[in-house]
């Protein structure tokens, strides 16, 4: 079984080293095709690990394999080992299905862009950094594989290298990226100093005997949180999110929506025993995602760009999804987070396809009456929005409801972050069918017009979304051709398993009827203190599911009345609640914050380094100084070479005095 | 006579010449000023050889001449090549040789 | 007597070397050393050393200073002027540095460094000094410094005549070059010599033509 378990990682390797070295020379779509095909394989392979792993006696389902030894030394233990447990089977089957079907969606997306062979390595490249991360057995793989991905998102996000826009945005992802690595990094070291081990199994058996709330254990985890928090994109390292939609629309819905920012939900899962000796730092993720699921959720009410309210909707629900492992809803929050990777990349790729309609336009306020022009993109986004706003019986209803009402069960204070979630849950409905109202309901716009008569809108000049500035299709940007998924059959296929997905997925976990997740889950989690004693009571069960259905339901009815029946009211709202609405607008000013905190110290220390330090003290002190003795030096003893002979013979009369000078005072 | 007294005109005319290398600007006179060099050597090598009462010093006082001769002969062979080529007569005027 | 022999050499000769040292006019200067060589002679046989005074007479005063005075002849000798110091040499300084190096060797012979000087020297033996043991040591136990002597006045008999030989017909005897001109060999195939703006010969370019004086002359004839 580990076999299959190390094809796995197998597959996707040799999908970017082949596509990779010959990226100049796949003709036409080939390598799309092949790393459709590695990502497809990986998938079969997971299959089979996961059958493999059912057919194990229960307790016997955690099974690790190491390939080699980095190095066995002053007490670290490094090596290259994968564990294979319900867990990773999980994130595993979750992150090869989706990706095979993204990368399907990317094949007719990428389609005449410059870069399609480039894309698809870099796209194989991030499902192989994702799959070292989730198999990881170890610290060093997990941190290896952490890396990774933030290179994979910085390589991905910049994608399209000749817009400026994306390069910052790619370089503020990574920057903030490496912020959560070194957190990461220093609390591995933590663990490492307390349990004299880097092994995840190893650290785990040791993890119950040692103190609540320990020095070491408190630091290392609130750093590994950092980490956690800076990948999952939750306050305050989140701004990189929002400005990573410059990437394509595909890397957004996998990078950004299903898998890399889930990689934070799945530490704290995994390193649920550490946590759970450490209820301080389990506390603050609960709240730090409480805090990420409101802001978020009120952020995502008023942006104009449809992708940045897929992306802080993204933010938002993994806030629930940490809130609920930061509390011990940990089979809730793994649900949650398989049914929002349906949805979440469901909404970006009809997302995407309404932005070819567009020909490449994001904002939503030149979107329009799209409902008949793409009857498909409709529909699937309308699964997607119903899902992500909890209405039953999609899937999001279930896994958020779950995480809700598993998390009341800890009780005291956590109950304030309860409400923070229901309310979120109804802005979530509110902003969420803000966006499809918009885009598809009301007057068609001419694109939308166009589109009805059986003609794509072609832009004749290219511009950036972002800023407005007029680009050509060459090398490093977006390819001249824009698809619609009406149009591509690929894109049909992906975005309908996805929509079949996400309406049905809930049914893994009803209440009280099925318990596929948690049984799936439970060899993992043997020994929780909560993984068990938070199931809420029926009674408290069927409440909660009802009120997050009321709460699901009003929130569409609210958007409905304010962005189809009554269109001019937003306008009195924003004019009224002015202040709200800038705050929400500006997205609470983080950006302008972390500008003037940290970013420009950083570029004046910068500045100064290089303008007065390398300058004066390094160029002009040190090396200047240098050759500046070594010329003087030499500028002296050239005087001597002065050419002149009569010089010269005064210099013999003298050294011959001075040896006779010499001669005398020896004897 | 002792043989200090050789001794110590061979030292004044030695540096006697050695005062004429470094203070004359006309290589004919610095090769003049060499040739008194050459002859307190001379001096002081046909002093010693007869304190020894060794003709061996007398052989060596042949062989510098000799040899200064043949110094003589090319330096001035160079100097005439100089001044049939119009340069000048100057030492101080040939400074290439600088660093 | 020896003793008013030596003095009278000895001063001859001293005289001799600091007029060598302090004559400008070059002539003057070789006449100057020939009289210190002749009195140097005389301080040779006050030393009994017979053979070397009449070589010294003969070949150095005789033939080396007869060629001194054709060159300096030929070459001309003006008087040097006096041009304040070009580099480290001035007399101030020469005057320190021999002299200095004279103190020591004075102190060295006088003081009590040199014990093995012996003041009388070793006793005479007849036949000390004369050709004849001269011409023994030189075929036995100095053969070989005999013979190398023999190549070297050769050689250097060549070289002077190689060196001050007349070099090939028909080249420009341009006016005072510099000795980095001089040196520069000829038609070395450089880009400059190709494209023109350096001769490839040691041809100088000609005088420019002077239009002023021209000018000046024409002007001069007019206002006369």
């Amino acid at each position: 079984m580990t076999t299959a378990a190390w094809l796995v990682l197998a597959f996707p390797l040799a999908g970017t080293v082949i596509i990779g070295l010959g990226h100049r020379a796949w003709p036409g779509r080939m390598a799309g095709w092949i790393g459709t095909l590695a990502i497809l394989a990986s998938f079969i392979c997971s299959i089979v690990v996961f059958v493999n792993l059912q057919d194990r006696d229960e307790h016997h389902r955690q099974v690790t394999s190491t390939l080699f030894d980095y190095a066995d030394t002053v007490g670290v233990d490094a090596k290259l080992t994968i564990l294979v447990d319900p867990l990773s089977v999980l994130m595993m089957l979750v992150v090869t299905g989706v990706s095979t079907l993204i990368h399907l969606y990317s094949v007719t997306y990428m389609t005449g862009d410059r870069g399609f062979s480039r894309y698809f390595a870099y796209l194989n490249f991030f499902v192989f950094s994702m799959l070292v991360l989730v198999l990881a057995g170890n610290f060093v793989p997990l941190i290896i594989g952490w890396a990774f991905v933030g290179a994979a998102s910085y390589l991905l996000i910049s994608f399209w290298y000749r817009r400026r826009t994306a390069t910052r945005a790619g370089v503020k992802a990574f920057v903030i990226n490496v912020v959560g690595d070194i957190g990461l990094m220093f609390g591995a070291y933590f663990v490492l100093r307390e349990f004299a081990t880097l092994d995840f199994l190893g650290v785990f058996e040791q993890a119950p005997e040692t103190a609540v709330n320990t020095g070491n254990l408190v630091a290392g985890m609130i750093l590994i949180l950092v980490g956690a928090f800076a990948k999952s994109a939750q306050m305050p390292f989140h701004t990189w999110l929002a400005d990573a939609m410059e990437g394509p629309t595909p890397v957004s819905s996998l990078i950004h929506a299903a898998t890399m920012v889930t990689a934070g939900v799945y530490l704290i899962a995994r390193l649920w025993p550490l946590f759970e000796v450490t209820p301080a730092a389990a506390n603050v993720a609960a709240i730090v995602g409480a805090v990420t699921l409101f802001v978020a959720a009120t952020i995502a009410l008023t942006q104009t760009d449809i992708k940045r309210v897929i992306a802080y909707s993204t933010m938002s629900q993994i806030g629930y999804m940490i809130m609920g492992v930061g509390a011990g809803a940990y089979a809730a929050g793994m649900f949650h987070f398989m049914t929002h990777a349906f949805f979440k990349a469901l909404l970006f790729m009809g997302a995407g396809s309404v932005i070819g309609a567009m020909a490449g336009i994001q904002d939503m306020d030149r979107m329009g009456g799209f409902r008949r022009a793409m009857p498909f993109t409709f529909a699937t986004m309308l699964v997607g929005g119903l899902a992500l706003s909890g209405v039953p019986p999609f899937s999001g209803f279930f896994s958020k409801d779950e995480i809700l009402a598993w998390t009341a069960q800890r009780g005291g204070w956590f109950w304030i972050l309860v409400v923070a979630g229901y309310v979120a849950a109804f802005l979530t409905a509110v902003y969420t069918f803000r966006m499809i109202f918009r885009v598809f309901g009301g007057e068609p716009v001419p694109e939308a017009r166009e589109l009805e008569q059986g003609h794509l809108h072609h832009a004749e000049v290219h511009v950036n979304p972002t800023d407005g500035e007029v680009e050509d299709t060459d090398v490093g940007f977006p390819g001249p051709e824009h698809f619609v998924a009406e149009r591509a059959f690929p894109m049909k296929v992906a975005m309908g398993t996805l929509a079949l997905l996400a309406t049905v997925a809930g049914a893994l976990q009803i209440p009280e009827v099925t318990h596929a997740i948690d049984s799936f889950l439970h060899p993992t989690f043997e020994g929780s203190r909560y993984y068990e004693s938070l199931a809420p009571s029926e009674s408290f069960t069927f409440i909660g599911m009802a009120v997050g259905a009321a709460i699901g339901l009003g929130g569409i009815f609210v958007a409905w009345q304010l962005w189809s029946r009554h269109r001019g009211v937003t306008a009195q709202l924003i004019t009224r609640l002015k202040p709200l609405y800038a705050l929400s607008h500006n997205k609470w000013y983080f950006d302008e914050i972390i500008d003037a905190l940290f970013v420009r110290p950083a570029a004046w220390f910068g500045r100064f380094a290089q303008q007065t330090f390398e300058r004066l003290v390094v160029n002009g002190a040190i090396v200047g100084g240098a050759s500046l003795i070594v010329r003087a030096g030499s500028a002296a003893v050239r005087a001597a070479q002065s050419g002149l002979l009569r010089s010269y013979a005064a210099l013999l009369v003298l050294g011959v005095g001075g040896v006779a000078l010499y001669f005398l005072l020896q004897s | 006579m002792s043989i200090e007294w050789y001794l110590v005109v061979s030292a004044m005319i030695f540096c006697i010449g050695a005062g004429g290398v470094i203070t004359r600007r006309s290589p004919l006179v610095t090769l003049l000023c060499l040739e008194l060099m050459l002859n307190a050597g001379n001096l002081a090598l046909i002093a010693f050889s007869r304190m020894w009462g060794n003709a061996e010093g007398q052989v060596f006082a042949i062989i510098v001449m000799v040899v200064a001769a043949c110094e003589v002969c090319v330096g001035l062979g160079v100097i005439v090549a100089m001044y049939r080529r119009r340069l000048p007569i100057d030492v101080d005027d040939m400074r290439e040789l600088h660093g | 007597m020896a003793e008013f022999f030596y003095f009278l050499c000895a001063i001859v000769a001293i005289a001799g070397a600091i007029g060598v040292v302090a004559l400008r006019n070059p002539f003057y200067a070789v006449l100057s050393l020939v009289c210190h060589l002749f009195a140097l002679a005389g301080l040779f046989l006050l030393l009994r050393a017979e053979f070397v005074a009449f070589a010294q007479i003969v070949v150095y005063a005789g033939a080396v200073m007869v060629l001194y005075v054709f060159t300096v002849g030929y070459v001309g000798g003006d008087d040097e002027s006096v041009r304040p110091w070009h580099g480290p040499a001035q007399k101030g300084v020469a005057l320190v540095f021999a002299g200095m190096l004279f103190v020591e060797l004075c102190l060295a012979i006088l003081g009590s460094g040199l014990k093995a000087l012996d003041g009388e020297g070793a006793p005479y033996e007849a036949g000390f000094g004369s050709p004849g043991q001269i011409g023994e040591l030189f075929l036995t136990t100095f053969l070989f410094a005999f013979e190398a002597a023999s190549i070297l006045l050769l050689i250097a008999a060549v070289g002077a005549v190689v060196l001050a030989r007349r070099r090939g017909a028909g080249r420009v005897e341009a006016d005072r070059m510099t000795f980095t001109e001089f040196m520069r060999p000829i038609g070395t195939g450089t880009t400059a010599e190709a494209v023109g703006t350096r001769d490839a010969g040691i041809n100088l370019p000609a005088p420019a033509a002077e239009p002023e004086r021209e000018q000046l002359e024409s002007g001069r004839g007019e206002r006369a």
